[in-house]
């Protein structure tokens, strides 16, 4: 990663900046950088080789609203779709009972690496059936369906970190 | 070998203490952890807390299941079933606090030994070797817990404690050690007294809203602060400077990148 002074003089006239984000996709575009950063005050501009993400107010950076590094000639200005990421079509959700995760942690989906897991969709569970475990400081928290039913819809994968309140699974009442 | 342990005598022992209510020991069996669960459904609340110590486990585990042996009377193997209802289970990461806190402070009461803690809860001993003393692990702990969304149901504390052996090098993940090899050789039965008193101190403070002094306690006790560290996490390894500890118990690894990854689930490597 490199720093490149940016000029400030064109904000007034222009808010985003674009004429600087030119004139670094034509120095990205010489050059084997693949990604520039740069901070100022409230103005953050992110340029990876493949993607331009630029705000013009402070915001979070989060990795995951980065699309992944694609290789190959820089597209001509992808602003619009850079702005708004897009997002997969919504997946419709079964109705029933969703369990949730009571802490933070990682989830497992069976006691240990080498037992089959919990439980599989479909499966019928009773009230207090262990549907998997969240894990947090050598603390095994074995999460229990609170309700008899089957297992409509797993929501997370073996190994996933979750949130406090995060949807687990689905449970279809019987 | 030491001698096994009479019920009777330790529950004499504990008497004078608000926990545990309840004491089983065993001679050889699968696991302390195993024989505790039942226990939760068959016997009634005034019975709880509920310790069972073992002379030898023969499926005894860490985390991720992996085994954990011992040669019969060669370590102290405990389970302690609480029901801290007044917890949430955000806050069920205390009791890890409290039994690590306790186990360091038990071996420092009945040993001139001085525990440290790697991150989160293993117990490491400064061990002669040929290239001078090395941290080792003597003790680990690990906890299950059942809670609802708002508070938690009960928790066994599990604790395997190395006092006369250790396991080879090739059969660790980390250099293991024991009381004995770190330079004290101390009586099983007065260590598991002087454990119990530390953590039923803990305990009383912990229920009367001791929780910061508790943190404080523990996070001055981590030696993995300050040092660098590989820790496997659901993203892969992870290796940078192992900076702080949030008030949650997150360790906070500074990684080359300059970026802070927050750790709540993996093992500390070397």
């Amino acid at each position: 990663m490199s720093d490149v002074p940016i000029e400030t003089a064109t904000a007034e006239t222009d808010l985003y900046g674009l004429s600087a984000v030119r004139e670094l996709l034509g120095m990205i575009d010489k050059s084997d950088v693949t990604e520039i950063l740069i901070e100022r005050g409230e103005i953050k501009l992110h340029i990876k080789r493949g993607t331009v993400i630029t705000t013009a107010q402070p915001m979070t950076m989060a990795p995951m609203i980065q699309p992944s590094y694609m290789p190959g000639p820089i597209p001509t200005m992808p602003m619009p779709s850079a702005f708004t990421p897009e997002e997969p079509p919504p997946t419709e959700m079964p109705a029933g009972h969703t369990i949730t995760a009571p802490m933070v942690g990682t989830f497992y989906a069976s006691p240990s690496p080498k037992d089959a897991p919990f439980v599989q969709e479909g499966d019928e569970l009773r009230a207090g059936d262990p549907i998997g475990i969240i894990e947090a400081m050598k603390m095994m928290n074995e999460i229990e369906s609170d309700i008899a039913g089957r297992v409509a819809r797993i929501l997370v994968k073996n190994g996933q970190p979750v949130e406090y309140g995060q949807a687990l699974m689905i449970i279809e009442p019987l | 070998m030491t001698p096994g342990l009479d019920a009777t005598i330790l529950a004499d022992a504990l008497r004078s203490l608000s926990l545990p209510r309840t004491v089983y020991t065993y001679g050889s069996i699968g696991s302390t952890m195993d024989l505790a669960r039942p226990l939760l459904k068959t016997l009634p609340p005034e019975q709880f807390p509920i310790l069972l110590v073992a002379d030898e486990q023969r499926t005894g585990r860490g985390r991720k299941g992996r085994p954990w042996m011992a040669p019969p009377g060669s370590a102290l193997l405990l389970s302690l079933v609480l029901q801290p209802t007044w917890l949430k289970p955000s806050e069920a990461v205390y009791l890890v606090w409290m039994a690590a806190v306790a186990l360091c402070e038990a071996i420092e009461t009945v040993t001139p030994l001085q525990p440290v803690l790697k991150w989160p809860n293993d117990l490491l001993l400064a061990t002669p070797s040929p290239a001078g003393p090395t941290l080792s692990k003597a003790a680990g702990l690990l906890l299950e817990i059942n809670s609802t969304a708002e508070y938690l149901a009960w928790a066994i504390i599990g604790c395997g404690v190395n006092l006369t052996s250790a396991p080879p090098a090739d059969q660790t993940r980390y250099p293991a050690t024991s009381l004995a090899a770190a330079g004290a050789e101390i009586d099983r039965m007065a260590l598991l007294i002087a454990l119990m008193q530390r953590i039923d101190g803990w305990y009383q403070r912990l229920a009367a809203g001791e929780r910061d002094v508790l943190f404080r306690a523990w996070r001055s006790r981590l030696v993995t602060l300050g040092q660098q560290v590989r820790i496997e996490t659901a993203d892969g390894l992870v290796s940078g400077l192992a900076e702080q500890v949030e008030p949650d118990g997150t360790l906070l690894v500074r990684q080359a990148s300059g970026e802070l990854y927050p750790v709540t689930t993996g093992d500390v490597g070397l």
